[in-house]
């Protein structure tokens, strides 16, 4: 095999690690933040490293020009033997125990560091009563944000986008070209 | 048999004229390919956005192809729909993207167009909405019946792509 080293069964490894590092918002002096990420995956992937989730600090807010600032660590290892259900994070925000949205993005495809921007959008209520309800402080939630990154029934969602989020993150492969696999470059 | 993986996202719509935007999507390819796994249509969720143009789904795409020769390359067509408070829908846009024929990740613009109705027909989709339609979607990334359509021009959907190629040049193929 010219003289690559190839893993035993045909899989690769993927390495995420980075962080999240604030969420651009609009923020009030006073209220306290915090998020959760979510790592959605396709059934031939598994995690042999690291977290597939986890909750931030709580943030709270005192002068910092619509920032939420967060450097909150992510690390990941993910073993495979396909790129489809290429791994996606899903990021829940809150504001104080209400929810501020939600941002879905795939992990970066090629290895070096990635500066990515997610964008955060907040769902609507469906109904009249839930319409009515957000008068009083009411904000309908999803009850499984990982269907933003399985599109499992998203079609009956509305949405309006409230934020963006910024992530910086390193990624590497292992055996992946000895599989074959062209990743071309980034743009 | 060489693989191709088309993974990413429509990322956003601009320049429409509403917000409250959905777009359908669908994947056409050539009889020498096929689907291995994943989705060859869908649907993304209703956006609309307070303080911005943009109308931002992030919707993921994430599909497998096999194939034995390159005639046929894949296509993605494209139905923008604009919710009203009523929820109906209106059509806002059709257009087609190629699918990328290099590896690696793109950005690729969908511009957008739909037909151009009759003076009686715009006169009521000014007040109510609705307008022309294509019977058959799929004529949207054929070339042959669009002489005989007046469309005028819509927004521009942005896509973020990435090829992922295997066994390629295994065979022969140069890009």
């Amino acid at each position: 095999m010219n003289g690559r080293q190839t893993m035993s069964n045909g899989t690769f490894l993927l390495m995420i690690c980075g962080q999240i590092e604030y969420i651009d918002t609009f923020t009030s002096s006073g209220t306290t933040w915090h998020c959760k990420y979510e790592f959605v995956s396709g059934t031939d992937w598994k995690i042999v490293g690291g977290l597939h989730a986890g909750v931030s600090q709580i943030v709270n807010i005192v002068a910092n020009d619509n920032k939420v600032i967060l450097n909150f660590p992510i690390e990941v290892v993910y073993k495979s033997t396909n790129p489809h259900g290429w791994p996606q994070i899903v990021i829940s925000v809150y504001k104080g125990i209400n929810l501020q949205g939600y941002g879905r993005a795939y992990m970066p495809f090629q290895a070096g560091l990635h500066k990515m921007k997610v964008s955060i959008s907040t769902p609507l209520p469906s109904s009249l009563l839930g319409q009515i309800a957000t008068a009083f402080g009411y904000q309908p939630e999803l009850l499984q944000p990982t269907m933003l990154a399985t599109t499992a029934g998203n079609n009956l969602i509305q949405m309006v986008s409230s934020g963006e989020a910024s992530m910086l993150l390193n990624v590497m492969f292992q055996g992946l070209q000895s599989l074959e696999y062209d990743m071309g470059k980034s743009s | 048999m060489a693989e191709l993986h088309v993974i990413g996202e429509i990322s956003h719509a601009r320049k429409f004229p509403k917000q409250s935007l959905f777009c359908k999507w669908n994947l056409q390819f050539g009889n020498n390919w096929k689907l291995v796994s994943g989705k060859q249509e869908g649907q993304t969720h209703v956006i609309s956005s307070e303080f911005e143009d943009d109308c931002k789904w992030c919707f993921p795409i994430d599909i497998h192809l096999a194939t034995k020769g390159i005639q046929g390359w894949p296509k993605i067509y494209i139905q923008v729909f604009h919710l009203d408070w009523l929820g109906r829908s209106h059509l806002f846009g059709y257009g087609f993207i190629l699918i990328p024929t290099t590896a690696g990740q793109h950005t690729v613009e969908c511009f957008t167009w739909r037909p151009f109705g009759t003076l009686r027909q715009r006169f009521v989709q000014f007040f109510l909405g609705g307008g022309p339609q294509l019977k058959h979607p799929d004529l949207i990334i054929s070339g042959n019946d669009r002489n005989k359509l007046s469309t005028e021009a819509m927004g521009i959907v942005q896509f973020q792509i990435n090829v992922i190629f295997r066994n390629f040049s295994k065979f022969g193929v140069e890009y």
